[in-house]
């Protein structure tokens, strides 16, 4: 279960898994709920616009004032240009708070490593009131840091081969859950391979989301997937 | 890893949104001093948001404002005024032209001339001397007003956080503006010499 501070929440996917759409509900649920709502606030590095119809588009420099409680916002950047953006919009969000923080394709992002004061501003989660989602398309490419530095995983089929790699923690019920992912969208006729586990690593728990509920109800802890498992 | 302990932990507790989230903490970066465009939500200070103005740095006195407000008005009454009187001593110079300078005296000087042109131009004569020392009505009470708008303007921008300071180079500029300003309201002439020079210049042209 997520955890009532701040979490950091890993979706790990291949393309057209609906890794972002997944991210964005739960962003919806951080910025809709009654209580401690979070703004959303989307790292576009990947001119991904589509993928974010329902965000406000703003720049670098809006982050240095108190955006809207309840907004929805995505700051489009250009790291082939500015490389250094990535670090001025780390530093920005260390001064945020009660926000919800969306990095667009973290593989990309974190090709060379995470810089240590990424590291440093994923500490910040609790105390700022902070959620942050990365993005991954597979556990191979991903960087150790970003898998060690997370606290909750939303695992969708990849194109990872097994064993998955041993820098992975908890890599063999990562597997697991990956594999039933593809076993559900090869039985299932779904539009797309939307499959989809939760794996909280600190409380060893595991959720299956149901697609057929909507999503706040989706993920019930009535699982029994570790049963099937050869 | 002990597999059946995962499946133990996972039944009949709650639901991933289970938990309630802890209270929120204190914003830590400044209001916004304008409001955003492009959202349609309501339920926040992001829609007809106007700061106090003691939250708007700079701050702006009243004395402040009224040099600023002294300063626009000058600017704009010195391009009223010189374009007034480029215009006057254009037309000025239409009216009566050189020629009918040169004529006029030959007149005087015994030679044979058309009585009637003579009159005509004497009539010319006399219409552009009146229309020279014209003065528009009202002069000290539209200056006023104008100064009354302009400082109304001033505060409303200062109340909703969009008055900005000049910069130093703006500043320089509306200072000398103002010099000119008040010589060129001592020497109004000047200017209507200038609007003749450049009507004789176009005929000169043409």
């Amino acid at each position: 279960m997520l955890h009532p501070q701040g979490n950091r929440i890993l979706f790990i996917g291949a393309s057209d898994t609906g890794k972002t759409y997944e991210c964005m509900q739960f962003a919806k649920y951080f910025r809709e709920r009654k209580k401690s709502p979070k703004r959303t606030i989307v790292f576009d590095h990947t001119k991904n616009a589509v993928s974010y119809p329902e965000t406000i588009q703003i720049e670098l420099k809006d982050l240095d004032y108190k955006l809207p409680q309840r907004g929805c916002f995505r700051v489009k950047v250009d790291l082939a240009k500015n490389p250094k953006d990535l670090k001025v919009f780390i530093d920005k969000c260390s001064m945020l708070t009660n926000s919800c923080i969306v990095l667009d394709d973290t593989t990309g992002l974190f090709r060379r490593g995470v810089p240590d004061w990424v590291i440093t501003f994923l500490g910040l989660r609790k105390n700022n009131r902070l959620e942050i989602m990365f993005q991954i398309h597979n556990i191979k490419a991903a960087s150790p840091d970003i898998l060690e530095n997370s606290d909750i995983w939303v695992i969708k089929q990849t194109r990872d081969s097994f064993p998955i790699k041993d820098t992975c923690p908890d890599g063999d019920i990562v597997e697991m859950l990956i594999r039933e992912c593809k076993k559900e969208n090869s039985e299932n006729n779904y539009q797309n391979l939307w499959a989809t586990r939760i794996f909280v690593g600190e409380k060893n728990l595991i959720y299956r989301k149901d697609l057929s509920k909507p999503f706040l109800e989706s993920y019930q802890d009535k699982i029994n997937t570790l049963i099937d498992l050869d | 890893m002990n597999f059946e302990q995962i499946i133990k932990n996972v039944s009949g507790g709650v639901g991933l949104f289970g938990n309630e989230p802890d209270e929120p903490v204190n914003e830590l970066l400044p209001q916004r001093n304008i409001p955003w465009s492009g959202s349609d939500e309501s339920d926040d200070s992001f829609l007809n948001f106007i700061p106090k103005q003691k939250d708007i740095k700079p701050e702006i006195s009243d004395e402040e404002l009224n040099v600023l407000a002294e300063q626009e008005v000058d600017l704009l009454i010195t391009q009223i005024d010189l374009a007034l009187a480029i215009g006057k001593g254009g037309i000025s110079e239409l009216l009566v032209s050189s020629e009918d300078l040169r004529k006029l005296n030959d007149f005087k000087m015994g030679k044979e001339f058309v009585s009637s042109e003579i009159d005509e131009i004497n009539e010319r004569i006399r219409v552009k001397e009146q229309f020279e020392i014209a003065k528009p009505d009202n002069r000290k009470a539209k200056i006023d007003l104008l100064t009354k708008i302009i400082k109304a303007d001033l505060i409303k921008k200062r109340e909703t956080g969009t008055l900005k300071l000049p910069s130093v180079r703006e500043f320089a500029y509306r200072i000398v503006l103002t010099e000119f300003s008040e010589i060129s309201s001592r020497n109004p002439l000047i200017f209507s010499a200038i609007g003749k020079n450049i009507i004789k210049k176009v005929k000169t042209f043409f």
